[in-house]
């Protein structure tokens, strides 16, 4: 009888924990998601060691999209975290503040005005920090004061705490949008950035006479948690700066930060004004901004530098590189690289140039090369020694003008299959590369198909003369880039008419 | 707080929590108070007066009349009494028809003018009725007639009396449980395994009927009934078809929370349905829908009118004038039609007396004057009635007949049912055929996608397999209870998250009501 019960003990035990387990794997599975990255934000400053943040950075986008942190320790070894999320509330700054010193203990805190000027509380600006943030006192006190911070400034009441203490009966529906991302860790973010690749231009004489704007009123709502949180810092101990990064918005709202910074000024604190340095920050406003809230990556490697050096010589803190316990840092440093050279590599269209970065970036690549016709008009002898770097050897004979056909793989920086078709004979490789099925096929003029690269049972080419160039990661088999450069033709013409989603 | 809400669901682990912690004496007094605290979040608490009046009003006619009965008391001194009973009735009649009967008797003077325009119509002020009303007082007459008949004891205590009117389950939409059939609620229970874990499994399936099957049915029947000058056609077809799926799986969902909370306490409640759209025939049909309803009707209804001084003499002057056929359909006639008259008034609104009353007056008794006549044909055309084939075409048939009826409960009113059926039968005409939206993606226009059409169509399958099991081994879970444990988890373990992740629930959703919460 006892033996029995034990049993049936252990028996709903077990099925209790798979049914915990499923469930914990669901909720995050159908958990809040959007595209900025919020519950990365969050789980990245959580997996790093304790204390080795110097500068904590709070904010909304315009810090999440602004700054660098990986740029910032390559440059300075100084370790910066932006825990900034897309349009955060400004009166949850304090509780971040609180989160962030749980593990880390910065020396700084820079805390960006933007969000000062707008007045709106949504739903998903919210959730971004609630149901992000670890079950904790201090998750449950966000969502406290997120939800009734604001009653009296709504007119409606219409957040209820419950569906934030519960996020997971508003998302379970979710499940006819899941998608990749849902089910796998967010590798897009890199200690709080990620990378923003549109562009939009401004006229800067027009956006910098902007910034003599007369002070503007800001909403009610945050000036009182513009003085509640100056209270705060008042008491807290640390070394706070304010900062005010570069944007193209309109007069109204520069008179409504030349107000904001005037009031913070006479409480005696430090604002960092980005826009009066833009000069020195070197912002092009015809390609370094996506839009008027927020820098592009080329934008915001120049505020990165600028930060950069400002960090040094302001607040005089420690390089960190070399240091063992720093290795999350210089592994963040490595990964965005590698991704922003993997970005770069997607814009370039002159063919040495891209040649070139391929060279730099080979280790951690498949590149698959197939040509079609002649290439000996456009491929010169510079491009046939750059080529060579990459451990190709037989790539002089196609500098002729001549009907050569022509395939290569290249692994990892290793030349795994190098093919010149004889005569005016085709050229095929078929082979597995990383477990891949991958059929590569070159042809002259008569060939049918002109060329082909197909990797599992997917063509990936552009199938265009010239030389066709399909870029994966080695790792995880996803493409990079898939390019032509139409070598029959002395301009080597740029094609990426197919893009293809992995 | 519905019972398919997060909050019932807190209250109802309270409850089975402090159910078995308490000693076994106390259970039915914690049953008691809990379904005041039901009633208190779940309706007006003062509405709770009412159940209190007509229990205690029961409780005082059937121990008086238990009493003089064991006083030796004659036929002449029960007569008080039963004057009394007959009063209580009526008082309970007239609460339930000035909280509830607001709509029928606006509608039904509607229906009137239609006739007589000299008629005039009125607009009543709506009075807050109390929670599940309908069900407690039919409930209340039949402990009470059951005892004049002698059929059960008084409960002496009265609180124990209300228990049996409120036990908060049943109080959303039922099942109408007679006295003696809810005795288990009085008695002493002990926790056990299987109870639990049939209960849960029993409100897991309750609630994937409801929040998965009804609710994503209901987008699209809605959608379709809101416009159909708009939709038209085909889309017709699909509500006309697709509204019955919603109603069953929306009320005999609710039932299965029900009885799967009450097994929680190892109280059995009665079955209220039984694979309706298996049936065979319309008559069939209403002994698998709504049983406890039926059975109700039957016993307290049709067959004290049958046996009524009246109508017995009536059919001895019939069977001389017309013959013993005739006279027995008459008869039944008469006093089915004093049966679905009671049903429809307690439905509560004109448009159920057309519908279900009137619609399956004629139905029910056309199938029993053709009957015979049908088993004939059958016969000398030799078709095998045993055949799949055979019992598909007969349940199809039924299932057609029931869609047709529930137009009338489904539409606001009689004239907007008349216009749906218009539609319906002019859907095949050129300006109305239009088959291919079923197929162009029109019908994402309905508020659903593709992904929850797949769903639905999957969940009805499921409804299906399970129907078939329950025909084949009483409950589909007998037939589970044999299977490996390891199949028989996964299956309550997809069932589990097919409520979680498909159904329809949480912030910003209103989950629409229980439909037949409405009575």
């Amino acid at each position: 009888m006892k033996k029995k019960y034990l049993f049936k003990v252990i028996d709903l035990s077990v099925l209790a924990l798979v049914v915990v387990l499923m469930f914990l794997y669901l909720f995050r599975v159908l958990g809040f998601s959007d595209n900025t990255h919020s519950k990365a934000v969050f789980q990245q400053l959580y997996d790093l060691p304790e204390n080795i943040v110097d500068v904590a950075w709070l904010g909304p986008s315009s810090v999440q999209e602004y700054i660098i942190p990986s740029q910032i320790y390559e440059y300075t070894g100084i370790t910066v975290y932006p825990l900034a999320l897309g349009s955060v509330p400004f009166d949850s700054t304090e509780l971040l503040i609180k989160e962030m010193e749980k593990t880390q203990d910065p020396k700084v805190y820079l805390i960006d005005i933007r969000d000062l000027a707008f007045s709106s509380l949504s739903d998903p600006s919210i959730r971004r920090v609630t149901d992000n943030m670890a079950m904790s006192e201090n998750r449950t006190a966000m969502i406290d004061q997120l939800t009734s911070d604001w009653q009296e400034f709504l007119p409606v009441s219409k957040f209820n705490k419950l569906d934030y203490y519960f996020s997971f009966p508003k998302y379970h529906s979710r499940w006819q949008e899941l998608e990749k991302a849902d089910f796998v860790d967010d590798d897009e973010v890199y200690l709080g950035y990620w990378i923003g690749k549109e562009v939009r231009v401004f006229d800067k004489d027009e956006v910098l006479a902007r910034m003599d704007a007369e002070e503007v009123e800001i909403p009610a709502e945050n000036l009182v948690f513009l003085n509640r949180f100056l209270d705060f810092c008042d008491s807290f101990g640390k070394r706070v700066v304010f900062t005010h990064t570069p944007h193209c918005l309109d007069e109204e709202k520069f008179g409504q930060y030349n107000l904001i910074m005037r009031l913070i000024r006479e409480r005696g604190y430090e604002v960092w004004d980005m826009n009066e340095s833009v000069d020195e920050i070197g912002l092009d406003y015809q390609t370094d901004f996506q839009g008027p809230l927020h820098t592009n990556v080329w934008g915001s490697k120049k505020v990165t530098d600028y930060v950069s050096r400002c960090l040094v010589n302001f607040f005089h803190l420690p390089n960190h590189r070399g240091d063992p316990e720093y290795a999350d840092y210089e592994e963040y440093v490595t990964r965005f690289n590698r991704a922003l050279d993997e970005y770069e590599l997607t814009q370039i269209t002159d063919f040495e140039t891209y040649l070139e970065k391929l060279v730099s970036m080979k280790e951690g690549c498949n590149i698959y090369i197939a040509t079609y016709g002649i290439q000996g008009y456009g491929l010169s002898n510079q491009h046939a020694s750059t080529l060579k770097q990459l451990g190709l050897n037989q790539v002089d004979a196609l500098t002729q003008p001549e009907y050569r056909s022509y395939a290569a793989i290249i692994s990892d920086g290793n030349v795994l299959h190098e093919k010149l078709g004889e005569g005016t004979s085709d050229t095929v490789i078929e082979t597995y590369v990383d477990n891949t099925k991958v059929s590569l096929s070159s042809a002259n003029w008569k060939g049918f198909y002109g060329c082909s690269i197909r990797l599992g049972v997917t063509e990936r080419s552009q199938k265009e003369n010239g030389f066709n160039i399909v870029v994966t990661d080695k790792e995880t088999g996803e493409i990079i880039d898939t390019v032509a450069f139409d070598t029959k033709d002395e301009a080597c013409t740029c094609i990426r008419f197919v893009t293809f989603e992995n | 707080m519905t019972i398919t809400s997060l909050n019932f669901f807190i209250f109802l682990i309270l409850c089975v929590t402090v159910y078995y912690i308490l000693p076994k004496s106390f259970q039915w007094v914690e049953l008691l108070l809990f379904s005041l605290v039901f009633y208190y979040f779940a309706a007006t608490p003062l509405t709770f007066g009412y159940v209190a009046l007509s229990s205690f009003m029961a409780w005082g006619v059937t121990n008086g009349m238990e009493r003089d009965r064991k006083k030796g008391a004659k036929a002449s001194d029960m007569k008080a009494w039963k004057i009394l009973m007959v009063i209580s009735f009526i008082i309970n009649i007239c609460l339930w028809f000035r909280l509830k009967g607001r709509a029928f008797l606006s509608s039904t003077l509607w229906g009137i003018n239609q006739i007589f325009p000299s008629v005039k119509t009125v607009e009543l002020p709506e009075i807050v009725a109390a929670l599940g009303m309908s069900y407690y007082t039919l409930q209340i007459i039949s402990y009470t007639l059951d005892c004049y008949w002698e059929n059960a004891k008084p409960q002496k205590n009265p609180l124990k009396l209300l228990l049996f009117s409120c036990f908060f389950p049943q109080m959303i939409t039922g099942p109408i449980s007679r006295y003696d059939q809810l005795q288990s609620l009085y008695e002493k229970h002990s926790c056990s395994y299987k109870n639990l874990a049939h209960g849960v499994q029993r409100i897991l399936w309750g609630l994937f009927k409801k929040i998965v099957i009804a609710e994503k049915c209901g987008v699209i029947v809605d959608a379709i009934w809101a416009d159909f000058t708009l939709y038209r056609g085909a889309y017709i077809w699909i509500a006309f078809l697709l509204y019955p799926i919603q109603l069953y799986s929306d009320f005999s969902g609710c039932m299965d929370i029900v009885i799967g909370v009450a097994e929680l306490f190892d109280i059995k409640l009665v079955e209220n349905f039984k694979n309706p759209f298996f049936s065979q025939t319309s008559q069939e049909f209403w002994q698998r829908w709504h049983i406890t309803l039926g059975t109700w009707a039957k016993d307290y209804i049709l067959y004290p009118v049958l046996k009524s001084k009246g109508l017995q003499s009536l059919n001895k002057k019939l069977k001389q004038k017309c013959g013993k056929k005739a006279a027995k359909i008459i008869t039944t006639a008469l006093g089915m039609a004093v049966l679905w008259f009671v049903l429809g008034v307690w439905h509560g609104a004109f448009k159920h007396i057309i519908g279900v009353s009137l619609w399956y007056w004629i139905i029910l008794m056309l199938e029993d004057i053709f009957k015979p006549y049908s088993e004939k044909i059958n016969k000398k055309f030799g078709f095998k009635t045993d055949e799949f084939g055979w019992k598909f075409f007969r349940a199809a048939r039924t299932y057609l007949t029931y869609s047709f009826g529930i137009v009338f409960f489904r539409a606001k009113d009689v004239p907007q049912a008349f216009r749906f059926l218009k539609e319906l039968f002019l859907s095949f005409t050129k300006s109305r055929w239009n088959p291919w939206v079923l197929f162009d993606g029109s019908i994402l226009n309905l508020g659903i996608t593709y992904k929850e059409l797949n769903v639905i169509f999957i969940a009805i399958l499921a409804l299906l397999a399970v129907g078939v099991l329950r025909e084949k081994y009483g409950y589909a879970r007998n037939w589970l209870d044999t299977q490996p444990v390891l199949f028989r988890r996964t299956i309550y373990l997809a069932l589990l998250f097919a409520v979680v992740i498909l159904g329809a629930y949480g912030p910003g959703y209103q989950s629409s009501a229980f439909i037949y919460g409405q009575f």
